[in-house]
């Protein structure tokens, strides 16, 4: 009995760790991680300490929101075609699962080792803005790809996404005769990159009057998904006239299931990214169009951009927002893939 | 020796071999700030740790401890978006989230006896899509959602380089262990999990000491949310994916049978250091992603086959044993 209340007396104090300090009131944020902000202000507008990247060892990471996707290849090879010629700077990946928690962990682990700048994409924003401040702090530039963190950095290198879903809208709204019913197969929901390419197609499909966004469902950026959501809006929906998928293996995955119900004429279908496999099918005419980003291109500015600030004396502290290099948006339909050449296929 | 210490002192080995091996190959490795890294790591799987390795002595299991913490998290935002409670109301609610839905599974596994994995399975499921209900949505699209309250934040810090969330870690692990070893609850556990008919004939009530195990990792799970939403300043619908698989695969390095009966929580610690050093200390090695992931799989599958391995022969010198001291 003594032992028993002893025990539960100890997870009582458990308990109450957890809670002891916290005060009662309202909610005081505070302007962001305390140790970074100090590391900040203490560096003040140099991080004192440059080196030749050309020269000098030099360790860049990237880390990915899921390294298995051609997005994520691409831009590794982006990454590293920009720094194969200098033997003295290495290139180290890894692979955050699409997980939060995993990048957290990652950067905390390469900010102890000691990289000299770190690529990476957030699976979110929110998440990985503390862990983004504390390696600015330490004097180790960020730059992000695709997905942004909530705090000011020293690079964003990304798509046009909220552009991209404008640009697709337009064209399908041209396509099928600014009238219609429209399918949307959604991303993950909360990741930055669903988020603003969703927006700008709702927002564009929203100035045509006769155009109706009959269905949304996630199918999480995978394929096998997308033709398990897609057979659901066919048995569904009698007639639909436009499918936009928010990236291009779902828009395959989607054409998979259209192709298999002989349903294909009635209907266009648009992803997003310019994944080669994407526009194979846009040649073959089962898909209708995509919006094409030359992502090795993408991973190599992020390189150069990394390079430079590895080698620069500024430090980000001087900075109010993000800078942000925007990559162009490349409409991609039957009549215009083969101007994508095979080398720029990825 | 007993057989529970020796099991623990090879444990013990292979991590310190580990160590020795990493420390070997890298100099970042045995730097004070990777240690604390590490121990960071290990708190929020082992914390989780502590309560299934109650459930896992009892022959259970529980898949849904990923889609638990994503639960408690939401919940906890939704207090902090729509409502002026304070922050230890925030957090009592969240610790009530997770105890409650461990009960949930307890109930489902004792009271409508469904099997442990296709019930955890289930519920796995059904958190995450709770999860994504009540979900916070901006401009009708689901974001994450900061937690920045100056009064919440601080958990994920700490003083003198140590973290808050180690402190809790041990404590509990402390608090597990003098449960598991000076309680009737524990004594009940182990023998639940190595004969249920002879528990049930020795007058033990086996749904509820199943019902308290499931409830104790609710409430685990609970403060290990806690503190990885205060560490991250906020919570998204998809936090604690693939914990489940982290977490058990800490409790059976540690030497709980997955059949139950056998283990504690400071095999569960030892295991839980064993993962988050083999995590941190693959990355050091500077290789593929893919090959990190073959080494970290071949050395998981070593350990548990030594462990199957060592239980048999330790069952077998048991058994000859007896067989001799019969004899005579």
């Amino acid at each position: 009995m003594k032992r028993g209340l002893l025990a539960l007396a100890l997870v009582v104090v458990m308990g109450a760790t957890s809670l002891a300090g916290c005060s009662s009131g309202g909610r005081d944020e505070g302007s962001g991680s305390t140790a970074a902000a100090a590391g900040a202000e203490e560096a003040g507008g140099s991080n004192g300490k440059v080196k030749d990247p050309y020269t000098e060892d030099t360790k860049i990471a990237y880390i990915a929101h899921d390294l298995s996707t051609p997005v994520n290849q691409a831009w590794l090879e982006g990454i590293r075609s920009a720094c194969e010629y200098y033997d003295n700077i290495t290139v180290q990946e890894f692979n955050g699962d699409s997980s939060a928690e995993n990048q957290v962990q990652i950067m905390s682990e390469v900010i102890n080792q000691g990289f000299d700048s770190i690529i990476i994409q957030c699976s979110d924003g929110g998440a990985l803005a503390d862990s983004v401040a504390q390696a600015e702090a330490a004097g180790i530039p960020v730059i992000t790809l695709n997905l942004d963190a909530n705090t000011v950095h020293s690079a964003l290198v990304q798509m046009a996404d909220y552009d991209a879903g404008r640009l697709v809208a337009e064209e399908i709204a041209k396509e099928i005769g600014e009238e219609g019913n429209i399918v949307i197969i959604q991303g993950i929901a909360g990741v930055s990159r669903t988020d603003n390419l969703e927006k700008g197609f709702r927002d564009t499909i929203a100035n045509y009057s006769n155009i109706k966004i009959i269905g949304s469902q996630a199918a999480d950026f995978e394929k096998e998904k997308a033709t398990t959501v897609m057979n659901s809006f066919l048995t569904q929906f009698d007639k639909i006239d436009g499918v936009f998928a928010i990236n291009d293996a779902m828009a395959e995955g989607a054409s998979l299931a259209i192709q298999q119900t002989n349903r294909l004429a009635e209907m266009v279908i648009w992803g997003a990214d310019g994944e080669s496999a994407a526009l194979d099918m846009i040649e073959a005419g089962t898909m209708t169009g995509t919006i094409y980003t030359n992502c090795w291109d993408q991973g190599s500015s992020a390189a150069q951009i990394a390079l430079l600030m590895v080698g620069s004396e500024y430090n980000y502290s001087v900075l109010s927002a993000t800078p942000k290099v925007i990559m162009e948006p490349v409409i991609v339909t039957k009549d215009s893939v083969g101007s994508i050449a095979e080398e720029d296929r990825w | 020796m007993k057989q529970s210490i020796m099991r623990k002192l090879i444990s013990l080995g292979m991590l310190l071999g580990l160590v020795i091996a990493f420390a070997g190959s890298s100099r970042y490795f045995l730097t004070s700030g990777n240690i604390i890294s590490i121990f960071r790591d290990v708190s929020i799987v082992g914390i989780i740790g502590v309560g299934l390795t109650f459930v896992i002595l009892t022959g259970g299991i529980d898949l849904s401890t990923g889609s638990m913490m994503g639960l408690v998290g939401m919940v906890m935002a939704n207090i902090y978006q729509y409502t002026l409670l304070p922050i230890p109301l925030m957090l009592l609610a969240g610790i009530a989230v997770g105890i409650i839905a461990g009960l949930f599974n307890g109930l489902i596994v004792t009271r409508l006896h469904v099997p442990e994995f296709i019930a955890t399975l289930s519920t796995m499921g059904i958190f995450r899509a709770l999860t994504y209900i009540i979900a916070i949505k901006k401009n009708g699209l689901i974001t994450s959602q900061p937690l920045k309250a100056v009064d919440f934040v601080w958990l994920g810090g700490g003083v003198g380089g140590f973290y808050y969330v180690i402190i809790v870690f041990i404590l509990m692990a402390v608090a597990g262990q003098i449960i598991l070893k000076y309680t009737s609850f524990g004594t009940n556990l182990y023998a639940v999990g190595s004969n249920v008919k002879a528990a049930k004939l020795s007058g033990i009530n086996i749904e509820k000491t199943r019902l308290l195990a499931y409830a104790a990792v609710g409430f685990c799970v609970s403060v290990a949310t806690i503190f990885q939403t205060a560490r991250m300043q906020n919570t998204t619908v998809l936090i604690g994916t693939g914990m489940e698989f982290n977490v058990i695969a800490a409790v059976v390095v540690g030497g709980c049978a997955l059949s139950g009966g056998r283990g504690d929580v400071t095999g569960t610690l030892i295991g839980a250091l064993f993962m988050a050093t083999l995590n941190n200390g693959i990355y050091k090695f500077q290789i593929s992603t893919s090959y990190q992931l073959i080494i970290k799989g071949t050395i998981i599958i070593c350990v548990v086959i030594f462990d199957s391995w060592y239980s048999k022969r330790m069952a077998r010198i048991t058994k000859e044993q007896k067989r001799s001291e019969a004899s005579v």
